[in-house]
């Protein structure tokens, strides 16, 4: 039962760090119709700046260091937005995403440069504590994880139901050009669209280097498989990126814990490619997703 | 000006038949004969380290080409194509390893298994549009990366296997052959070799394009649905173009397999696709010539990064260098060089060479 109950929230934990990724890949995608691949070094980002503030490098305090790590990211992804992205505005879309590719491999080179390619711990104040539950042991990394992520999507799920700029964005995703008729500035949505993606891609980033875990360039593997998240919720689906997010998590963690019994069917290491499995299977039997929105065809 | 135009431009074409030639002009024949002689000539005097690069840029060319077809002409976007890379090399293995079949039959087998496979996981790319079908495309890599790893009995696994030369008839591509004061060194067969298969790709990807199968291609590029009303049966150009494209991949990746000798299933990971993709866009996708400019850009610009990079300053040399070492600034261009391309052409270096004729040709009217 106390195996079950850790096997669970540990499953919740990475379904939440794939939930706040997924969610940063549907808001970029809602405002400018792009897959952003630089999404994984944004992830990135997170991780390592903390070093750089933080106590390994200019000593701020861990609160301040963690604040001046999201706003450096989110600059970071404004100004990629102000500089290139926002030239390429109306050409093929093909050619936006491999610019964001392109970025992609510039920044995560960037860091390898700065940091190196040894894993790194990154001090986060409550280290390798745990908490015991009756008789399961929950690291405080997964039980923060969990705080964290209902509090952002909490925040985000209010401010894009309630303030003038989440309505706005959800205009300007429904129809760019009518919502810009009626004043919505289609300029700044996508600013803020690129600053909250990068801000909540960089938190996830550091709960995914904290304790057990280190900054290790690899983390960027688990965006990817938040791709498939985003994808099997429905791409254009806020709710979808979240319960997207949950389901590979747990699957990814039950496979974890389970594969050894049927190694010999599935091979080693099962659990690192069972999201692409779930999302075929759903992709299957929906198309556009668990909540995605179907395209309809005007000839 | 309208009397200068028509004197510096061709007269557009004034029937099918003209306009339908591989060739549209007699320059620009020629000045394709003139590359193949020159490149043909630089092989031969050449070292075998541009030789190699040489090799690996006409391989990358063929694999390209077919995701070309896919892409480019028919706009089905797939991130997979680094399993069909690693299907058809594995295929080399095990036929031409395992079982000892000669090169001739392996090249094509190695084909033909990975149109095979597109067509068994097919039902998806019917059901499936744009970024959706992009991503299922990605869970192909990851999958097939997985089974790589996970059936050693044919791809040895972890350790790799090694894939076998290929040798025509007396022709071995092992061993260096003389040729009166010509010496045909493994390096130069295999650029013949690749050149040869290239060529024949193009033929056929050029003569797909040019016929009704390749108009029902861009018809259903650009409008799936309308394309149906209009009579071109959907769903058999889709499966057809996922067949071929493919074939052309697979017989690419049994090539690759063959020079790089070794193979361990990690090299055909996320990234070959996207260096794929990223040499299809940067070189102009939809057009035939546009997929080899990007093949050879981009695998001739990181061979001359190396080249040069221990010359720049602050490069830090050694096996064990920490900071700005050789790989990671290649790296770093290499992404750099992809923004600055798409940001000021995102037609790709097609267009870019377009613009250019037409800068000449209305030389001194700039516009």
């Amino acid at each position: 039962m106390a195996a079950l109950f850790q096997l669970v929230v540990s499953g919740v934990a990475l379904g939440c760090i794939y939930a706040l990724v997924a969610l940063g890949f549907v808001l970029i995608f809602r405002a400018t119709g792009v897959l952003n691949f630089a999404h994984p070094e944004f992830l990135l980002l997170g991780a390592y700046l903390i070093l750089t503030f933080g106590s390994a490098g200019l000593g701020l305090p861990w609160g301040l260091a963690l604040i001046a790590t999201i706003v450096v990211t989110a600059l970071i992804a404004v100004s990629f937005n102000a500089v290139v992205i926002r030239r390429m505005m109306g050409q093929p879309l093909f050619a936006i995403v491999i610019v964001t590719l392109g970025f992609g491999i510039a920044l995560r080179q960037i860091i390898s440069v700065l940091y190196g390619d040894a894993p790194r711990a990154i001090g986060s104040p409550w280290g390798a504590a745990t908490v015991t539950v009756g008789e399961a042991t929950i690291t405080w990394t997964n039980l923060i994880t969990i705080i964290v992520t209902v509090l952002i999507v909490g925040a985000f799920l209010a401010f894009n139901r309630f303030s003038a700029y989440g309505i706005g964005m959800r205009a300007a995703a429904f129809d760019e050009e009518a919502a810009a008729a009626v004043g919505i500035p289609n300029r700044r949505i996508h600013m803020l669209a690129w600053a909250l993606a990068a801000a909540i891609a960089a938190i996830a980033g550091l709960l995914l280097a904290s304790f057990p875990r280190s900054a290790v360039p690899e983390l960027s593997f688990v965006a990817l498989r938040a791709i498939p998240a985003a994808v099997l919720g429905g791409f254009d689906s806020v709710a979808g990126a979240l319960v997207g997010g949950m389901l590979i998590g747990l699957a990814e963690v039950s496979v974890l814990s389970t594969q050894s019994g049927y190694a010999d069917v599935v091979g080693t290491n099962f659990h690192l490619v069972s999201a692409y499995v779930v999302l075929l299977a759903v992709l299957w039997v929906r198309p556009h997703g668990l909540f995605g929105t179907p395209e309809i065809e005007r000839v | 000006m309208a009397d200068l135009v028509r004197l510096t431009r061709p007269a557009p074409p004034q029937d099918y038949g003209e306009r339908l030639r591989i060739f549209a002009t007699p320059g620009q024949r020629a000045g394709v004969l003139a590359v193949c002689v020159g490149l043909t000539v630089f092989s031969m005097t050449a070292s075998s380290f541009w030789i190699s690069t040489l090799v690996f840029a006409l391989i990358a060319s063929i694999a390209v080409s077919g995701l070309n077809l896919l892409t480019g002409f028919s706009g089905q976007i797939s991130l997979g194509h680094a399993f069909f890379v690693g299907l058809g090399a594995y295929t080399a293995v095990y036929l031409g390893g395992e079982h000892g079949l000669p090169f001739l039959v392996w090249l094509p087998a190695a084909g033909l298994v990975c149109a095979v496979t597109s067509l068994l996981i097919s039902p998806f790319a019917l059901r499936l549009r744009g970024l959706y079908l992009a991503v299922a495309t990605l869970a192909l890599v990851f999958l097939g990366q997985h089974l790589f790893l996970n059936l050693p009995g044919i791809t040895g696994g972890a350790q790799g296997a090694s894939v076998p030369q290929p040798s025509i008839g007396p022709l071995s591509f092992s061993e260096t052959t003389q040729i009166g004061a010509l010496e045909l060194t493994p390096d130069r067969k295999w650029f013949l070799l690749a050149g040869v298969v290239l060529v024949l790709v193009l033929l056929a990807i050029t003569n797909h394009v040019r016929s009704g199968f390749g108009r029902a291609l861009m018809a259903v590029r650009d409008h799936d649905t309308a394309a149906e009303i209009l009579g071109v049966d959907v769903a058999r150009t889709k499966l057809t173009v996922f067949a071929l494209s493919s074939f052309y991949t697979g017989i690419a990746g049994a090539l690759l397999g063959s020079y790089l000798r070794v193979i361990t299933p990690e090299f055909w990971d996320l990234f070959l696709s996207v260096e794929y993709i990223a040499m299809l866009i940067v070189g102009g996708m939809g057009t035939v010539m546009g997929s080899v400019l990007g093949a050879f850009t981009f695998t001739i610009v990181p061979r001359v990064i190396e080249r040069l990079g221990p010359q720049v300053p602050f490069i830090e040399a050694g096996i064990a260098a920490e900071g700005l070492t050789v790989s990671r600034l290649n790296v770093l261009l290499y992404g750099l060089f992809i923004m600055l391309v798409l940001v000021f052409e995102p037609k790709g270096l097609v267009a870019l060479w377009g613009r250019a004729k037409r800068w000449v040709v209305s030389w001194p009217y700039r516009f």
